[in-house]
């Protein structure tokens, strides 16, 4: 196979991976403030939206935006229904880290008579942020696997790569052993590297 | 909204066909990855320990996809030729063994050490000891995980569309470009995998809280 296509296809699954993985944590904040909201309609939007993006396989949601809406390139699709998948699950990350920090301390803050948002956003989030880091580490590492489906639609980043490589050469062995060790590689990237992470988060909030 | 309906019986036969996969993988894997993860836990040898272990972190760590187009692409190049559903099953197995013995791993650490040193205090069999003692407790605790990671296994057999494999997905793709109505056509699909999927995730979420200790 032509090992020369390699970097540009692994600069693109990093990019997918990350983009992606960026847009899923913010988007993931607004829906775990809107499924934590006082408003009922939030809530019921956010629970819809986490169980229908969960519930749709992520090579459908591509498809139906690639090939059904058509707006956006084929990286561009991967990017947006990677990230809005990611931030389903991410929402979902965030919530149990907020309801692992004890109750005692949202109803301690408000015998103390600190504002509900001060106190949430200065004394629970924190805990729970450090709490959720190493699933969302974990989500992370398993986006780099699920990029692997922008091939479908047609991104050229490793498996697209290697694919091509299997059908033009008659070889169906080194392409994917090959791209397999780099998603190898990029994961324990990820991992060594969000362990790092994580560590100085926790370090960060545990001294304050 | 007729030409819905008439898309209706090619995409539930579809769906069928992805509950079949999901069901064919499910049974090859799940004794499959029991018994990696009860040797990977339980084994007193670590070499063997670590080996295990190791590959079934490798297993995990590959995109599924990129397994599914090693076995259809790969095999044969070493004259191993197998269908598209056999490829299908094969790549799911093996990149599902890792995370059904995780799960049995973590379900085993939740059962007291104790249990197994009064079996053998007793002087039980291994083979009774696992089967009567351990084995119905484990899949207690793993009841509703085991179900989320069936949901897990039905969303991925969508990746069969890949080679060609008729399968939900697969199903819709052909209507869609015959028509051209990818949109509606996605959508319909989309919700026959989404109803699935959140029937079982209820149901793993209500036994979890149901065998809750």
């Amino acid at each position: 196979m032509d090992f020369s296509l390699l970097p540009e296809a692994m600069l693109l699954t990093v990019e997918i991976t990350l983009a992606a993985m960026g847009i899923g944590m913010v988007l993931g904040v607004l829906v775990v403030v809107a499924r934590r909201s006082r408003f009922r309609v939030l809530r019921a939007v956010a629970v819809v939206w986490t169980d229908v993006v969960r519930g749709v396989p992520p090579l459908v949601w591509l498809m139906l935006v690639f090939l059904g809406i058509g707006l956006f390139t084929a990286l561009g699709t991967a990017i947006i229904v990677f990230g809005l998948v990611a931030s389903a699950y991410c929402a979902e990350i965030y919530r149990s880290g907020l309801e692992a920090v004890p109750r005692g301390q949202t109803e301690a803050l408000a015998a103390l008579a600190v504002p509900a948002r001060t106190g949430q956003l200065r004394v629970v989030a924190p805990q729970a942020a450090v709490i959720a880091a190493p699933a969302v580490l974990s989500y992370a590492i398993g986006l780099v696997k699920d990029s692997s489906l922008a091939s479908v639609i047609g991104v050229a980043e490793l498996t697209f790569v290697a694919n091509r490589a299997a059908n033009r050469t008659g070889d169906g062995i080194t392409p994917f052993v090959t791209v397999g060790v780099l998603y190898l590689l990029f994961s324990l990237l990820l991992a060594v590297a969000g362990k790092l992470g994580t560590q100085r988060l926790e370090g960060r909030w545990r001294t304050r | 909204m007729s030409t819905l309906v008439s898309w209706l019986p090619d995409l539930l036969e579809g769906l069928r066909h992805s509950l079949w996969l999901t069901f064919v993988s499910l049974l090859l894997g799940l004794p499959l990855g029991l018994v990696l993860g009860y040797v990977a836990e339980l084994t007193p040898s670590r070499p063997v320990r670590w080996l295990l272990v190791a590959l079934i972190e490798l297993a995990r760590g590959l995109p599924a996809l990129v397994v599914l187009y090693l076995v259809y692409y790969g095999l044969p190049s070493v004259s191993i030729v197998l269908s598209s559903f056999w490829s299908v099953i094969l790549a799911f197995t093996v990149s599902n063994a890792g995370y059904v013995s995780e799960i049995v791993r973590g379900a085993l650490r939740g059962i007291p050490a104790g249990q197994l040193e009064a079996c053998r205090a007793l002087g039980i069999g291994r083979t009774r000891t696992f089967l009567s003692v351990i084995a119905p407790q484990a899949l207690r605790i793993s009841t509703p995980s085991l179900i989320s990671y069936a949901a897990i296994v039905f969303q991925s057999t969508s990746l069969a569309v890949a080679v060609a494999e008729p399968e939900l997905l697969s199903a819709a793709y052909n209507i869609g470009s015959i028509t051209f109505e990818y949109v509606q056509v996605f959508v319909l699909a989309g919700a026959l995998y989404a109803v699935v999927v959140v029937a079982a995730s209820r149901l793993a979420g209500w036994l979890s809280a149901r065998t809750a200790y």
